[in-house]
Parts: structure tokens; C-alpha cells; sequence
């Protein structure tokens, strides 16, 4: 076969295969990223196509200025941030856990990793029962040790927050399962190196796992600092059913623009994108961080 | 010489005492977990089994003197739980069968066609990983109301076969690379047209990240919430994630909020995702360990 001929069907064959994925991509990636920008210029709503007009950073003015916006976006920081270290200094120490020897570690592995699997909704309801004021469990051991006045979690604005992190911190399997696969690939020669010049457990932890562990750490952190900013589902479905007071998370107030009373789309948009940047802000520090005092290989 | 032997039985013990009290730590802190696990998933479990008077007189006992299934068939009178489930399967099985298909065929090509700007194409994909979802739903939106595709399945079907997501292309990418060219090499000089190639070669050696992938989507698409709140306000085209909340938020005895047919549907709505993660629970930790540490 010529070159040409090889060359042109692999280019050929390419395009086939890649075909619904491209289209995906542009359709549901390139085109819906640009086209946000774009209309977050605008006072784009559902109501009104030819009504549109180009406003400027009238729609970023109108988030910078409101009082609201800001409260949301540092709820749900807080929230990120408080989640982010529970949630992986869990999954790591139980990742370390479950490397000792035990008959049942897979069993136990599995059973850490079933709240990763279950609808949203379902670990609200779960929850909201357990942690309700005056038929939870929690609070009947509570008013049964003597406390006249335990917390009203999820219905109370003060305890609110603390809850949805402490509910969050449930879900440590899916950061354990990715910390184990990295801890079992450390190579066993090191420990028995740092144990042969005289390491202690605590010495061998700090001086061998943890600089192995640095890349999984920080996409296990990236990921969450991603994830848990965003954080939507649960916030929706406590407040939507009554099962708590509402708390003011950033997606919670998007959603409010974007797809209930008067679809405002342009101004969703610029909060989306305010969004993104501080996402890339944040995780751009982190990467530099991680960088500038961890630099064993990322 | 008896000093030497009285020593090593000292030592010996006094090892052994620590190994013990590791060991009993050790199996403490597991067992902890597995409680504080999985004690949520039991308290819905058994306060799907209360009666409606327990739930409205005595909120206070834990454990339902007798075990009754009352919950469960007012679930079935009160929840159209098999419409639903009707519904989540159609979407779901369309999405088992779309994503493991279109990213296997994309992540394939990615991997063994070399095509001139093919490093673009993967960059561009490479940086759209890091974009939240939240500013692509948005026009994602706009788009499908401009299509009138408010309350019909297309927005849950069409995407799965359009590539199901960068992250399983770059998975199967991955996994494909490690198969090594002359298994393809010795097929093409016998003759093997490309769509061959892939469907004898590539596919039945790729089964294991097929499979992860597939058992991901059905998982993922079962327990979707925010695309039903997003598409769908007929009721009748509700799933069972998203017809679970509406449940949640109307249910009540009289008026208090009827915990126990609540709990009871909830355990329904799990059990599928229950039965994957029991059958295929390896794909699931594999599956988490390939996308982590490849990271």
C-alpha cells in the first residue's frame, strides 16, 4: 500500500470512529462553553429570543454587587474547604487502614464504598431522619444521655452547614478506593530499606508512603475542590422537601436564576463563568502550592 | 544462661502484647467504620418496616415492635413505582448501551489512527475536563428548549451516543494503547478490513474497561437527579431517582411526613443499584483505581 493510501485511511478510518464523539464534543463541550461566555454578555431569557440584547458586564456587575451572591459563593467555600480535608484525611487514614492484613479486608473495602452508589436523594432521606430534631435517632440517644437541647441540625441555620459537611464526610469511600490503589503500588523494597536503617512507623509514613502518594493526593484533592464547590443535589432536595432550612450555596442560587421564575440565562451564565474562574483560580494556587513545596514529580 | 532465657521470654511477650493490642485496634476501627458505614442504610431499612400508627404515635422507639410490610404496599398504592421504573430503565439501558459504545470507538481511534492534528483534537478535549458542568448545562439548555425537547427522552438518550463524555474516551485511549500493534499488524496483512480489526480484536480485549465504563453509566444514569429536575415536568415521564424527591416532598400521614413509606421506597429505588455493585463491584474499585491513578 503507498504512504497516501495508508495515510488516507487512517485518516479516514479516524473520522468514522471518532464521528458521535466529535459531534458530542463540539456540540455539548466547545459550543455550549463559548456560547455561555457569549450570552452571559447578554440578558438572554427563555422568553425572549428576539429580545436579546448585548449588555456588557452588566450581568457580572449585578453578581459582584449583590450581597447574596457573595454570601453563596463563600458558603460554598467553606463548605469546599471543610469537605476537601475531612473527607480525604478519612479516606486516606482509612485507605492505610485497610493495607494491614485482616480476612475480611475486601469485604470491608466494599461495604465503605457503598454510599458512592447511592442516589442523592436516597442519602437525604436517609439522613434527614436520622438527624430530624424530634424523631431522629441521633437526637433520642441525645435527650436519652440527659441533654435537654441537642442541636436542631439540618433545621437550624447556625447547624446547618456543619451537618451537610458532616453528611459529606459519609461518603469517603470513593477517596479511600482511589488512595488504596496508590498505596499498593508503593513498592515494598522502600519499606524494607527505611526499615532496615531503623524507621518507625510514624517515621516510615512521613519519609516513604507520604512522598509517594504526592499525585494521588493532589488529583484526589483537585477533584474534590471541583466537586464539593458545586455541590447542588443534596442542598436542593433539604430544602426543597422541608427536611431542612435552606442554605445559600452558589449552584443552588444559579439554579434559581437559571431555570425557575424568569429563566435568566444571561445572568446564570456570568455567575457559571464567575464560577469557572475561581474554580481555575483555586485550583491553579494549589497546583503552584503543590508545586513549590512537594515538587517530587507532578 | 538463665537471665538470656528469662529475657527472651520477656521480650517475647511483651511483642506479642503489642501485636495483640494492634490487632484489637485494628479490627475495632473497621468495624467502627462499617457501623458508622452502613448504620444510615440500616436505619432506612428498618423504618421501612414500621407501621403508619408507629411512625405517627411513637417516633420515638428505634426498632418497629412488629414487622410489618404496611409501607411497602402503601408504596405500591401511593407511588407509581413500576411506571417509573419503566422509565429509568428505558434511559438507563439506552445509556448502557450508547456510552460504552461511542467512547470505545472514539478512545480506540484515538489510540491506533495517527492523524495529523489529532493532538489538537486531544488537547481541546483535555482542557474541557477541567470546566464545570455548570457552565456548559446552561446552553446545553437553551439548546434543547430551542429544539422542543422539554419532556421527551432525547436529552437523556441522544448524549450517550454522542461520545458519553471525555473521560471515557480518555479511559478506553488508555487501555487501548496497551494492546500491543502487532496483534493488529498481523491482522491487517491477513486481510482484516479496519471494522474488523475492531470489533474481533479491540473489543473482546477491552471488555474489562467496556465493562467498567458500562457499570458506571447504569449507575450514574440511575441515580441522576438534576437532569429529570432540569427536562421533565410530566409526571408520567418521571424516573425513579427524580419521582423519589417529588415522593419525598408530598408524602405524609395525615400531617406528619410518612418516614416509614418513604424509607420503603427508597429501598426500592436502591435495589438495582444495589444488585450491579453486588454482581460487578470489581469493575467498580478497578474502575475508581485506573481513572485515579492514571491521574
Amino acid at each position: 500500500m503507498t504512504i497516501l493510501k495508508r495515510k488516507g485511511r487512517q485518516v479516514f478510518w479516524f473520522y468514522i470512529f471518532m464521528l458521535p464523539a466529535l459531534i458530542g464534543f463540539t456540540g455539548l463541550a466547545l459550543y455550549p462553553f463559548f456560547r455561555a461566555l457569549f450570552i452571559s454578555f447578554t440578558n438572554r431569557t427563555l422568553l425572549g429570543f428576539d429580545e436579546t440584547q448585548w449588555v456588557g458586564f452588566a450581568n457580572y456587575l449585578r453578581a459582584f454587587k449583590d450581597p447574596y451572591v457573595w454570601e453563596s459563593l463563600g458558603t460554598s467555600m467553606i463548605f469546599a474547604v471543610f469537605s476537601v480535608i475531612i473527607t480525604n484525611v478519612m479516606g486516606l487514614l482509612v485507605a492505610l487502614l485497610l493495607t494491614s492484613k485482616h480476612p475480611f479486608i475486601k469485604g470491608f473495602r466494599i461495604i465503605y464504598y457503598i454510599p458512592s452508589i447511592i442516589p442523592g436523594v436516597a442519602s437525604v432521606i436517609a439522613f434527614g431522619f436520622i438527624f430530624s430534631p424530634s424523631q431522629g435517632v441521633i437526637n433520642i440517644m441525645l435527650r436519652g444521655l440527659g441533654i435537654e437541647n441537642p442541636p436542631m441540625w439540618l433545621s437550624s441555620t447556625k447547624t446547618a452547614l456543619p451537618t451537610m459537611i458532616l453528611m459529606g464526610l459519609w461518603a469517603f469511600g470513593g477517596k479511600m478506593v482511589i488512595f488504596l490503589a496508590g498505596l499498593l503500588g508503593i513498592s515494598r523494597d522502600y519499606y524494607e530499606a527505611a526499615s532496615l536503617e531503623g524507621a518507625n512507623g510514624w517515621q516510615m509514613f512521613w519519609h516513604v508512603t507520604f512522598p509517594q502518594m504526592t499525585r494521588v493526593i493532589f488529583y484526589n484533592v483537585m477533584m474534590s475542590i471541583i466537586g464539593s464547590i458545586q455541590i447542588f443535589t443534596e442542598a436542593y432536595v433539604i430544602s426543597g422537601t422541608g427536611v431542612g432550612v435552606p442554605v445559600n450555596f452558589y449552584m443552588v442560587n444559579l439554579y434559581s436564576h437559571a431555570y425557575s421564575g424568569e429563566f435568566q440565562l444571561g445572568y446564570a451564565s456570568a455567575l457559571a463563568w464567575i464560577l469557572f474562574v475561581v474554580i481555575m483560580v483555586i485550583t491553579g494556587l494549589y497546583n503552584l502550592i503543590n508545586k513549590r513545596f512537594f515538587d517530587y514529580d507532578i | 544462661m538463665e537471665n538470656a532465657f528469662v529475657n527472651k521470654k520477656v521480650v517475647k511477650r511483651a511483642f506479642n502484647g503489642k501485636r495483640l493490642t494492634k490487632k484489637i485496634l485494628l479490627n475495632v476501627a473497621l468495624i467502627g467504620l462499617a457501623i458508622f458505614t452502613v448504620f444510615p442504610l440500616f436505619t432506612v431499612i428498618v423504618t421501612a418496616f414500621k407501621t403508619n400508627d408507629q411512625i405517627v404515635n411513637n417516633p420515638y422507639g428505634f426498632i418497629p415492635s412488629p414487622f410489618s410490610g404496611q409501607a411497602y404496599r402503601e408504596v405500591f398504592q401511593r407511588f407509581p413505582f413500576f411506571k417509573y421504573l419503566g422509565n429509568s430503565l428505558i434511559i438507563c439501558i439506552a445509556n448502557v448501551i450508547g456510552v460504552p459504545l461511542t467512547s470505545t470507538m472514539a478512545g480506540y481511534a484515538f489510540s491506533k489512527f495517527n492523524v495529523r492534528h489529532k493532538k489538537y483534537i486531544f488537547l481541546a478535549m483535555m482542557a474541557m475536563i477541567m470546566v464545570p458542568g455548570t457552565v456548559l448545562q446552561i446552553p446545553t439548555f437553551e439548546m434543547y428548549v430551542g429544539f422542543g425537547w422539554i419532556n421527551k427522552y432525547y436529552p437523556f438518550i441522544i448524549p450517550a451516543f454522542l461520545g458519553g463524555g471525555i473521560s471515557n474516551v480518555f479511559l478506553v485511549r488508555q487501555f487501548v494503547s496497551t494492546i500491543p500493534r502487532s496483534l493488529f499488524e498481523s491482522a491487517e496483512i491477513d486481510g482484516a478490513s479496519e471494522p474488523v480489526q475492531f470489533i474481533k480484536i479491540a473489543l473482546p480485549l477491552s471488555m474489562p474497561i467496556i465493562m467498567t465504563i458500562a457499570v458506571f453509566t447504569f449507575t450514574g444514569c440511575w441515580n441522576d437527579f438534576f437532569s429529570p429536575l432540569l427536562y421533565l415536568t410530566d409526571e408520567n415521564l418521571y424516573t425513579l431517582g427524580y419521582g423519589l424527591f417529588i415522593f419525598f416532598s408530598q408524602c405524609k400521614i395525615g400531617t406528619q411526613r410518612a418516614w416509614n413509606i418513604i424509607c420503603a421506597a427508597s429501598m426500592l429505588v436502591m435495589i438495582p443499584s444495589f444488585l450491579i455493585f453486588a454482581f460487578a463491584q470489581k469493575y467498580f474499585v478497578e474502575g475508581i483505581t485506573i481513572t485515579g491513578i492514571k491521574g
